[in-house]
């Protein structure tokens, strides 16, 4: 029964309104044939039953709406700039607790973004890049930033970390808003929320050591 | 004593065997095939009855317990599993209904799920739509009093929805529960901005449509204000203080502990309707309070750091054993110090999802024992005793799906419910799992009518301790009378002696211990037949027996404040009136002449009686009966330790 039941009912919880979406077909001989056109992926439109869970992934048969994809890409792009910036800390951060949160960062984000990239690989999408509209990304941490970065230790280095990682946080935390806030797959609102949560959630912490160091 | 040197060596046998290779199931050519460490059985294994593939709306999530049904909660609706064979898990219904995480708890023949996504109402045949819209969440409750067939009863709209939530009971109402709902920022909501309340809602448990919101309270204080520069230039607030992930509430000990993303908060709940900040702490290593578990005494709490919130593999020597791991405090004087952290040690391919996850107590006496879920990670076995130093036990891990899934997977949460452990796996479905090391035993006798994830039960093993027999006439008379037959044996080896008690005098099902008073031993153990009788069981007496009276005592695990008391009369027969053999060893006391004459008859009585009821005893135990009946007198030697009145 089930099967067509629960894909008309799967159908039905998907959000309404979206703007773009491509499908993707289920086979991965035909991921060969993909192409990825800007934001809007075309393929076959087949829709396969799921395949067993065995070793072999099964292609995905969602379908992507241009949100999803640029939030995927985006954050995982995203990411990279805060794992950048967070491995600069070791042999430069002056605190110890400013020590442990790039720590923390680097390796949760680099995990995180390899997630994400896994999920855009699946559906054939590696080389989505997200639009942006010709602007960088919310929190982007400019070239100039990284060289001061790079070139500072101490106490100097605690504080430029501190000031670039919490906007950059907050860039995160803005992306993952604007695409909550349009349609796409439920599961990927769900992502998009705790990268909020969780961003949010250092974002206090990293404001609380800030609050600690001495200003100047 | 006795049982605690037996617990350390069962645990030392279990730690001794770890590191061998599991025994069952590794020969099948599954490739998703456990690998199961010692000292664990894999019982059974149920599908997800909802999975569509590996669509992310279709997982499991959390388990309830009610009686002999398991509720599986699920981002589609939920499950409700017949477990009275926990070898044979029955479907008894899946119950559509959309949204997640579904969060389940079960208070009698009721269901309480918890809904944290917006939705287009609260039917179950709702949509999942932005919050723009007009949307539904919060709580949704069913009636399973049919478990074939639930019946949605009520819903209960929060403020910004039910990520999770806690059924605690009312103590000034018990014909209610209260639920404490947690809940935290989505960030620029329309609804659930700012310092999200803990709302608490009430359940009155025969008319649960009428269930409502009945407390509002704010845990953080005025350091934790949003200030303007809390918040993006979107509106979505960057502080942690927006809400609480999970409260686990410990109602005996008036105790709770609240999980809130950055932040732990130790809660007197002494008065559930306004539960009060005792301590909050933060820890440099955990990224997000996620839930927390209390040892019985409520002298220690392990919390799990879900860093990464499920989507990454925090099992791995690059985030190591500190990070999205278990954070285990001491709890002195109603003081939370931390100790240690725990991770497994088992690192996950990067294909995986690992990380701290849900679980709960095994109650194992005088230890700090926990199961708990580590999604991809499997299950975990953990030992906090010390909670300076963790130690693993045993464990349940699957490997890969050979690919990375797109969102979180694996084991979800696993809790302990009367002898078995449950693992709900988000795609994979339901494992049950049985610890064999006798250590256990206790653990497993352990029998609960109800468990709920978040609400811990304080655990008695009233069975380790003898009972205690009150020494005046007016309170042994008060006793309920556990018949014995024979009444009266002679002295010499030892006699046996068959008991029982007449129907209701028991819980059904109940196990009974019976007692040898004058050494505080426990000669027989029994289950309480369906109508609450003791079935007649034949027991026999350490001995040998002087002349003197002795106590006998049957209690029920679950009816122990209700002791049955029998008195065993031994009597030296006196050779005159009563044709008995005239095999008495003599000398005796000679007040007892009718007495030694009717226990004479009786023990023939007895013996005959005995030798009946084939079908219903033990044939060693009938043969040593007849044998001890026949040879009733020898040896008299002696002494009963404590002879009782």
């Amino acid at each position: 029964m089930i099967a067509a039941a629960r894909r008309r009912a799967r159908a039905r919880d998907r959000e309404a309104g979206r703007p773009h979406t491509a499908s993707i077909a289920a086979s991965v001989a035909l991921a060969v044939s993909l192409s990825v056109v800007g934001c809007t992926t075309e393929l076959g439109a087949d829709e396969a039953s799921a395949p067993p869970a065995t070793s072999a992934p099964p292609a995905a048969s969602d379908e992507v709406t241009d949100a999803d994809a640029d939030w995927m890409a985006g954050m995982a792009a995203h990411h990279d700039q805060a794992v950048a910036l967070a491995r600069l800390a070791d042999g430069r951060a002056a605190d110890p607790e400013v020590r442990d949160s790039a720590e923390r960062i680097a390796t949760a984000q680099a995990a995180e973004a390899a997630a994400l990239r896994a999920w855009l690989d699946r559906r054939g999408l590696g080389g989505h890049a997200a639009d942006h509209g010709g602007a960088g990304m919310p929190g982007e941490i400019s070239a100039t930033t990284f060289a001061r970065a790079e070139a500072a230790t101490g106490a100097e280095f605690d504080r430029i970390f501190l000031d670039a990682m919490i906007r950059h946080h907050e860039g995160a935390v803005q992306m993952s808003e604007e695409r909550m806030a349009v349609a796409g797959d439920p599961a990927v609102s769900r992502w998009a929320r705790t990268v909020a949560e969780g961003q949010a959630v250092e974002i206090d912490r990293l404001r609380t050591v800030a609050a600690r160091l001495p200003l100047d | 004593m006795r049982r605690a040197g037996r617990i350390i060596a069962g645990f030392a046998a279990l730690f001794a065997l770890a590191g061998t290779a599991p025994a069952a199931h590794a020969a099948e050519p599954d490739p998703r095939a456990p690998v199961i460490g010692p000292g664990l059985e894999w019982v059974a294994h149920r599908d997800n009855p909802f999975r569509q593939g590996d669509d992310p709306d279709f997982i499991n999530s959390d388990l309830a317990f009610t009686g002999d049904h398991l509720v599986q909660g699920n981002f589609a609706g939920f499950s409700v599993w017949d477990i009275a064979d926990p070898a044979n898990p029955e479907l008894r219904s899946t119950m559509p209904c959309t949204g997640g995480q579904g969060d389940v708890s079960a208070v009698g023949n009721l269901v309480i799920v918890s809904i944290d996504e917006t939705l287009s109402s609260d039917a179950c045949d709702a949509v999942r739509v932005p919050e723009t819209s007009e949307n539904w969440e919060g709580l949704r409750i069913f009636d399973v009093s049919d478990p074939t067939a639930p019946r949605h009863v009520g819903s209960v709209r929060t403020r910004c929805g039910s990520h999770t939530h806690t059924v605690v009971p009312d103590p000034a109402d018990g014909s209610r529960v209260l639920v404490y709902v947690s809940a935290y920022s989505r960030g620029a909501s329309l609804n659930c901005t700012g310092r999200n309340p803990l709302q608490i809602v009430a359940v009155p448990l025969a008319s649960p449509e009428q269930a409502s919101i009945v407390g509002d309270l704010d845990l953080f204080d005025d350091a934790t204000a949003f200030g303007p520069g809390d918040r993006t230039p979107g509106g979505a607030e960057t502080r942690s203080t927006t809400g609480c992930h999970d409260i686990t509430a410990y109602p005996a000990k008036g105790l709770a502990v609240a999980a809130c993303r950055g932040d732990g908060l130790l809660l007197s709940i002494a008065d559930p309707l306004h539960p009060l900040v005792l301590q909050r702490v933060r820890d440099a290593n955990v990224a997000f309070w996620h839930s927390g578990i209390f040892n019985n005494d409520a002298t220690a709490v392990a919390f799990q750091d879900e860093l990464g919130d499920g989507f990454i593999n925090t099992c791995s020597p690059d985030i190591g054993a500190d990070r999205g791991a278990d954070a285990v405090w001491a709890l002195t004087d109603g003081v939370l110090e931390h100790r240690s952290y725990f991770k497994i040690p088992r690192p996950q391919s990067d294909l995986e999802k690992c990380v701290a996850h849900s679980g709960g107590l095994i109650p194992v006496p005088d230890r700090f024992v926990i199961a708990q879920a580590w999604l991809e990670g499997g299950v975990s076995i953990i030992d906090l005793t010390d909670p300076a130093s963790p130690v693993e036990l045993t464990f349940f891990d699957r490997p890969t799906y050979g690919y990375s899934m797109d969102f979180t997977a694996g084991i979800w949460s696993v809790y302990f419910y009367n002898g078995y452990l449950y693992a709900s796996d988000m795609y994979d479905g339901l494992e049950v799992l049985r610890l064999t090391d006798p250590a256990f035993a206790d653990a497993a006798r352990y029998t609960a009518t109800e468990l709920n994830p978040g609400s811990q039960p304080e655990y008695a093993w009233v069975w380790r301790a003898a009972p205690l027999v009150p020494t005046d006439a007016e309170g042994r008379a008060a006793l309920t009378p556990l018949s014995l037959s024979p009444e009266r044996v002679r002295p010499g080896a030892s006699p046996t002696v068959e008991i029982a008690l007449p129907a209701g005098s028991l819980e059904p099902g109940e196990t009974v211990d019976v007692w040898w008073m004058p050494d505080a031993t426990v000669i027989a153990t029994v289950t309480a037949a369906p109508d609450g009788a003791l079935p007649p069981t034949t027991v026999t007496a350490p001995g040998p027996l002087t002349a003197g009276r002795y106590d006998l005592v049957a209690r029920g695990d679950r009816t122990s404040d209700r002791l049955a008391l029998g008195v065993l009369d031994v009597t030296e027969p006196t050779p005159s009136p009563p044709p008995a053999p005239a095999d008495s060893a003599g000398g005796a006391p000679n007040g007892w002449l009718i007495g030694v004459a009717a226990g004479a008859l009786l023990l023939g009585a007895a013996a005959a009686w005995a030798a009946r009821r084939r079908a219903k005893v033990l044939a060693g135990r009938r043969r040593r009966a007849e044998t001890a009946a026949s040879t009733q007198s020898e040896a008299p030697s002696a002494r009963p330790s404590e002879p009782s009145s």
